[in-house]
């Protein structure tokens, strides 16, 4: 299986460590650092997968997330939240925002890639 | 206003006594009078007794003596004719003498009382000349005896005559001395009556002078106290009461009044600083959980990198690894998984007590967690050599609740007796019981003694330290998984005697509590 995925996440190491388990899964992966950045790169590299993180700066991954899904050109693309925030709350936040699934850091790479195979497939059946 | 100002200021205790002291005085004062009064009577009687009693004896004497001078008179005359001695007629005529003497010194005696009206003087001067005209008359009778008894005859006619007169006379005086004392007496009576009138009207003013001022204390006293109340009726700190009464009263009630302000003030003040005190409490409270957001996010974000590289090593991302440091790696994921476990144990329990922990209420299939958390330990059980054996009946019903909550309090329920086991077998059964499902999670390790039973669902509390070190874990799994239950509606137990394992029961309502918030 191969795409694009774009990351958007502006910890350096949780994006190397998503790049790296991407590449070696044989996915292209694009990179963004803000919410902003990510929203730009979505509409002109048209990812197949988005991992988007919530704690960005310029704008935060809940409300990039609000603005892909409300793009009627964009809300197509499977797009997941993976978030350290642990309160209450914050997957049925996600999936307010319109996220199509969510994980809790720290996450396992191996069930993070379970998860982004398991979108492609269903857009893949959709 | 100035008298009420004066009242105003006077202690009660004082104020309660004025009326009295008011009716005492008056009483002390007609008291006085009624003395006064029978002492001025007592002279009124001395008066007709002195004066107008003696007056009319005195009166009747003057008489008693012209009456025995006219006897003699008679006598005299009687005793001429029988032809009795000189020396006899001359005693008789001399006794004659002495009567008419001492009838004209009671008379003269008499005079000054005789002087107080013109009636009693004329009176007593007609008497007076009626004595000398009687004396003239017997002495005539007397010089004419001696000559010849039937000279005197006529002489006689005329001096009874003239005593008779003398005497009319003098009874008129007594009785006019008689009307006298009447009169005085009738007067006293008159007297003792208009003072019966005043001493009834005095005490009816003394009666109506201190009702009146009782009246008008009692008000005086009555009236601060209600304005008092009513000022401080429906009271509250927030709202201090303005215009309150007798606040300037120098008397107990003022006291009241001022020690009143003084005590809703520092109500006032209290409450402001209560207010205070519970919105620092509550902007705490706000940074609390701001400060468990941000926590969690900064100790989860490096954690994902170290427990994600290390996956990525022992997956081979970057290329194949001596055998050591495989090994190593999965100690490395071993203790990053035991922080991970801390952290959340930690945020867990202070969400608990910030009321945070809200749980996502849903129907689940209660057989199915408890399956799945059996799989999840079953390699950790394997590893110590214990048999897990898991006993549900096949119509256990559904449950209700958070299910991720649910399922971690059974994870920590089962690892806890995997941990501190060392033989056996671990039982997980679930059953319908009462309205409840009761689910018991039952191991052969070392048990508990009752004094450690209740110990162990306290906050970092285990058994003993040692049992912390050897065991690892915060010791907030158990107060946790408590809670947890707590806020389903249920319960969570132990059953336990040393060397014979223990057995962790809980309860889930069947019919959930509808407000699951740690509210």
């Amino acid at each position: 299986m191969s795409g694009r995925i774009l990351v958007v996440e502006d910890h350096p190491d949780n994006r190397r460590i998503m790049r790296d388990l991407f590449t070696s899964a044989g996915f292209e992966v694009i990179e963004a650092l803000t919410g902003l950045e990510g929203i730009r790169m979505a509409r002109e590299y048209r990812p197949d997968v988005i991992v988007m993180d919530v704690q960005l700066p310029e704008l935060d991954g809940l409300g990039a997330t609000r603005i892909i899904k409300d793009d009627p050109d964009l809300r197509t693309i499977p797009l997941l939240i993976a978030t350290s925030y642990a309160l209450s709350g914050d997957e049925a936040k996600a999936h307010e925002a319109g996220a199509d699934a969510y994980i809790a850091k720290p996450f396992s790479p191996r069930n993070l890639l379970a998860m982004v195979r398991g979108l492609l497939s269903r857009e893949a059946d959709a | 206003m100035s008298w009420r100002r004066a009242l105003d200021d006077l202690p009660i205790a004082r104020k309660v006594f004025l009326a009295p002291i008011i009716l005492m005085g008056f009483l002390l004062l007609s008291i006085i009078s009624s003395l006064l009064v029978i002492a001025h009577q007592g002279g009124v009687m001395q008066g007709v007794v002195d004066g107008a009693f003696r007056k009319a004896n005195e009166t009747e004497a003057v008489s008693r003596h012209v009456t025995a001078a006219h006897g003699d008179v008679s006598r005299l005359l009687a005793l001429t004719q029988s032809g009795i001695e000189e020396a006899k007629l001359t005693a008789l005529a001399r006794e004659m003498r002495a009567n008419v003497d001492a009838a004209r010194q009671l008379l003269d005696a008499l005079k000054s009382r005789y002087m107080q009206t013109r009636k009693e003087d004329m009176l007593w001067q007609q008497a007076n000349v009626g004595l000398d005209i009687y004396m003239r008359a017997a002495e005539q009778v007397v010089t004419m005896s001696r000559i010849d008894r039937t000279f005197a005859i006529p002489f006689l006619a005329s001096t009874d005559q003239h005593f008779d007169d003398l005497v009319r006379t003098l009874d008129a005086m007594v009785h006019a001395a008689a009307a006298d004392s009447q009169a005085a007496y009738a007067n006293m009576l008159a007297q003792a009556r208009y003072l019966d009138v005043g001493f009834g009207i005095l005490g009816l003013f003394a009666v109506v002078v201190s009702s009146a001022l009782t009246l008008l204390v009692t008000r005086r006293i009555s009236h601060p106290i209600e304005r008092l109340a009513r000022s401080f009726a429906g009271f509250h700190p927030a709202t201090q009461p303005t215009d309150v009464a007798a606040l300037e009263q120098r008397d107990e009630i003022g006291t009241l009044a001022r020690s009143f302000v003084a005590m809703a003030a520092q109500l006032e003040r209290q409450l402001h600083e209560l207010e205070r005190a519970r919105l620092q409490a509550e902007e705490g409270s706000i940074a609390k959980s701001r400060f468990l957001a941000n926590m969690s996010h900064e100790l989860r974000t490096p954690l994902n990198a170290i427990l994600g590289y290390a996956e990525l090593l022992s997956d081979g991302i970057y290329g194949a690894l001596p055998s050591r440091a495989s090994e190593v790696l999965v100690r490395l994921d071993s203790n990053g998984r035991h922080l991970l476990g801390l952290i959340n144990d930690v945020l867990d329990l202070s969400k608990i007590e910030a009321g945070q922990l809200v749980l996502v209420a849903a129907p689940y299939v209660l057989a199915d967690t408890i399956r799945m958390v059996a799989e999840a330990t079953e390699a950790l059980a394997a590893e110590k050599s214990l048999k897990l054996r898991v006993a549900l009946p096949p119509d256990l019903p559904s449950a209700s609740g958070d299910e991720r909550r649910i399922t971690q309090v059974l994870m920590n329920l089962v690892g806890n007796a995997i941990k501190f086991s060392d033989r056996g077998e671990i039982g997980i059964s679930a059953e319908r019981e009462d309205g409840v499902i009761r689910v018991d999670v039952t191991d052969d390790g070392p048990g508990i003694a009752a004094e450690d039973q209740a110990r162990i669902f306290t906050e970092f509390q285990q058994v003993d330290d040692s049992a912390t070190r050897q065991k690892g874990g915060t010791g907030l799994g158990l107060s946790i998984s408590k809670r947890i239950i707590e806020l389903h509606g249920g319960h969570l137990w132990v059953t336990s005697a040393p060397g014979h394992g223990a057995t962790f029961s809980f309860t889930l309502p069947l019919q959930p509590a509808t407000q699951m918030a740690a509210a």
